[in-house]
């Protein structure tokens, strides 16, 4: 079994951000937390740490609804990079926009779309599938 | 010679003894006094001629006889050959053969008509006569002969011929048929043409008679007719003219154009002959008509006018737009059509008669009945051949229906405005809001998870209430919003039975534990075009809606049934459960929380609205019957795949 070791939140609402981190340490989600405020800000992060070959998460939150790139834009220029390490990507929105939902499962490296508000329960289950994922 | 004609004295004829004195005493005077036969043959003959028969080359000729043809006598020979040149060869013949039978015989007139060409080139018409003198034994000696130039007269009746020939060219040329009419009598004369009008000879419709008209026209044409005549005959009009239709042969109607006069009046006074002319005009009348009817018939309201403001013509759409009822408005004045004409168009019609055009593109008028009507016109004047202005044309269009459409259409920007703010504010719930309210739900969770000794502080209870209802409610509007942005888009034809046994089945639990039956007798083949998962909450929502409100006092059932019309599937969902007072509620029933028992428990006021929100999405629409206390009935009529 597989343990999360870093995981990426990428969204503009101090308050979810507050709210997951404690969810996350509630649930033991994972070692390491790393926030980034907006997909350009996470996009050049990530590329940093593929260049310098560093610690890359093992899994993003991604929200959709965010200043200067939002999640779709920042979907579109990540999984351009060549990288070699599998990351799983869920959505965490608060829209249920059927159209929404629809265009997350069109990529494939999305795993699943999350509609918020995220409770201790929702995040138990997610850490449940990642080990199911990565069960041998 | 035939002397007895002869009106001139001639000198050659012996005096009766019984004679007139002065005819005798002129007779002795001519014998005697030279100077008399003188002024004679100068004054009353045109020419005077003696002949030698013996010598047939002399021949005197008097000035006169010179003077007549253009020639001076003093240079002109007295010989027979210094006239031949001069006359028309073709007439020598006559003159010739005339000579010799007189030669023969006394009795036979030396008189015949022969042309000279005059000297300055044109034809003298000459009346030549002439008597052989003879000797003792009757043997031809002299001839004596006199001119008198007819040339005026030949040329007047020359002209009268021309007239004539050329009156007959006009009748044959304009296709004119006669008639003469003894107005006494009835005899009646009619030419070929006359009956080649109507197809027939002249022959075929013999006997010829007033009849032979009567029977070929109708009686209210004959009365026109008569009507016309008399006033001819007693008002003295100038002549009678009258239009009417006659029966050709080949059984259709023509229309002709019969003029005439009377020409001859008895010692009374009374009409006696009478003539006149048929012309064809079927043609022109036909145009006439057609021209009528084009008129009567233009989709647009229109009328022409003459000076005076009379109806010239107008169309039957004029009559609508004005409301003019009686539309026999020909020959009468536009005032006294629409006596309540305001002054202001009065002046407009008089400056419009002078020339002046008016346009007019948008005009409010209220109508009698209080509809406002939207009025374009314009009005202008008519110009005659000559240039002058022969009254006005009126042109008005009824453009209410377009206004009405343009306000519809400015009214359908607004909406569409509107409900795009409405889709831009539904958006900001869905995401805004929710977001927010997300929030508070998800730190309230954390909040109880770290602290859980407050899980059941009253406050803290009342939150978590007022935080669900919060995110349900937005969770509803979204819910809405989504249902109006996917309208009418990907539908699906839906067999109805089967989705309604699905849902009866997935609520089997609630129906089983509540005791209501559930009977779908919708038919199998009845399919119905929806977006599936909205048909479902319709359905679903009309059945836990029909569990609800139940009536606890008797056996609860909810019936399903389907029918077909030409437009819709109408299903039928009929409860016999508590009913909604309508008086009171219709205008609520569909609306968002409205809810109307207060006594039931998860009455949220949402279900009725979200359906019917989701049945207008897929073009369908809700109708509801109900009872207090008996029952509802909700008719959702939905489209339906055509063929």
């Amino acid at each position: 079994m597989r343990r999360i070791d870093t995981a990426c939140v990428i969204d503009d609402d101090p308050i979810f951000v507050y709210g997951i981190k404690k969810v996350m340490k509630v649930t033991n989600f994972c070692d390491r937390i790393l926030v980034f405020n907006d997909g350009q800000e996470a996009l050049d992060n990530l590329k940093e740490i593929i260049l310098i070959n560093g610690q890359l998460p093992d899994v993003i939150l991604l929200d959709l609804n965010m200043p200067i790139l939002d999640g779709w834009q920042f979907l579109e220029e990540f999984i351009k990079i060549p990288c070699a390490k599998k990351i799983i990507i869920y959505i965490v929105s608060s829209s249920v926009d059927p159209e929404d939902v629809l265009r997350a499962k069109s990529y494939e490296r999305v795993s699943d779309y999350i509609v918020k508000p995220i409770s201790v329960k929702k995040m138990k289950e997610i850490l449940q599938d990642f080990e199911n994922t990565f069960k041998e | 010679m035939n002397m007895k004609r002869e009106k001139k004295v001639d000198v050659d004829l012996a005096p009766d003894s019984k004679e007139n004195y002065l005819k005798k005493e002129l007779y002795d005077l001519v014998k005697k006094d030279s100077a008399i036969f003188e002024f004679l043959q100068e004054a009353a003959i045109d020419g005077l001629w003696f002949w030698d028969l013996n010598i047939p080359e002399n021949e005197w000729m008097n000035s006169k006889f010179w003077t007549t043809l253009g020639y001076d006598p003093s240079v002109m020979p007295h010989k027979a050959s210094s006239w031949q040149d001069i006359i028309f060869k073709e007439d020598l013949q006559q003159v010739y053969a005339n000579f010799s039978r007189h030669a023969e015989d006394p009795s036979h007139p030396f008189d015949q008509i022969v042309r000279y060409r005059h000297k300055q080139g044109h034809t003298v018409w000459i009346q030549c006569r002439g008597i052989i003198l003879r000797d003792d034994q009757g043997k031809p000696r002299k001839m004596l002969g006199a001119h008198t130039d007819i040339t005026k007269i030949k040329k007047a009746e020359e002209d009268l011929k021309q007239q004539i020939d050329n009156y007959m060219h006009i009748i044959e040329g304009t296709g004119l048929g006669t008639w003469q009419w003894n107005v006494k009598t009835g005899e009646t004369i009619l030419n070929q043409k006359w009956a080649e009008i109507i197809g027939y000879t002249l022959a075929e419709l013999e006997p010829i008679a007033l009849d032979t008209w009567v029977k070929h026209s109708t009686v209210e044409d004959q009365e026109k007719s008569n009507k016309l005549l008399k006033d001819h005959f007693v008002n003295n009009t100038p002549f009678y003219e009258c239009e009417f239709k006659m029966k050709h042969k080949n059984g259709e109607w023509i229309w002709v154009l019969d003029r005439g006069k009377v020409v001859s009046w008895d010692a009374e006074g009374n009409p006696e002959w009478m003539v006149g002319s048929h012309q064809e005009i079927t043609k022109k009348k036909k145009d006439l008509e057609r021209n009528k009817l084009f008129i009567k018939q233009t989709p647009s309201a229109i009328a022409m006018f003459d000076n005076k403001m009379s109806y010239l013509a107008a169309s039957q759409k004029w009559f609508e737009v004005c409301g003019i009822k009686n539309t026999k408005v020909i020959g009468k004045s536009q005032y006294e059509i629409l006596p309540q004409i305001s002054k202001s168009w009065r002046s407009k019609y008089q400056k419009c008669l002078k020339g002046e055009v008016f346009k007019n593109y948008e005009e409010q008028i209220q109508k009698e009945n209080g509809d406002i009507q939207w009025l374009t016109w314009e009005l202008q004047p008519w110009y005659s051949n000559e240039n002058k202005i022969g009254g006005i044309v009126i042109h008005v269009s009824d453009i209410t229906k377009i206004k009405k459409e343009e306000e519809l259409k400015s009214l359908l920007r607004v909406t569409e405005d509107q409900n795009e703010r409405l889709k831009n504010f539904a958006h900001i719930v869905s995401h805004n809001l929710k977001s927010h309210s997300g929030n508070f739900e998800m730190l309230l969770d954390l909040y109880i998870q770290e602290n859980p000794e407050i899980e059941n502080h009253e406050i803290i209870q009342l939150f978590k209430t007022a935080s669900k209802n919060l995110s349900e409610t937005i969770s509803h509007l979204n819910e809405v919003v989504l249902i109006n942005t996917s309208l009418d888009k990907n539908l699906v034809s839906v067999g109805l039975k089967k989705v309604i046994d699905e849902v009866t089945m997935s609520v089997s639990a609630i129906t089983i534990e509540s005791e209501v039956e559930v009977n779908n007798f919708v038919q199998d083949d009845i399919e119905v075009l929806a977006i599936p998962a909205y048909l479902d909450s319709i359905v679903l929502n009309f059945i836990t809606n029909g569990i609800k409100y139940r009536s606890k006092e008797r056996k609860s059932h909810i019936t399903l049934t389907a029918t077909k019309n030409s437009e819709y599937i109408v299903l039928e969902i009929e409860d016999n459960g508590l009913g909604i007072d309508l008086t009171k509620y219709r205008s609520k029933l569909f609306g968002m929380y409205k809810t109307f028992h207060s006594n039931i428990e998860n009455s949220r006021g949402i279900g009725l609205f979200i359906t019917k929100n989701q049945v207008e999405a897929i073009g369908g629409k809700i109708e509801v019957q109900s009872k207090v206390n008996q029952g509802t009935t909700f008719k959702i009529f939905m489209k339906y795949e055509k063929n």
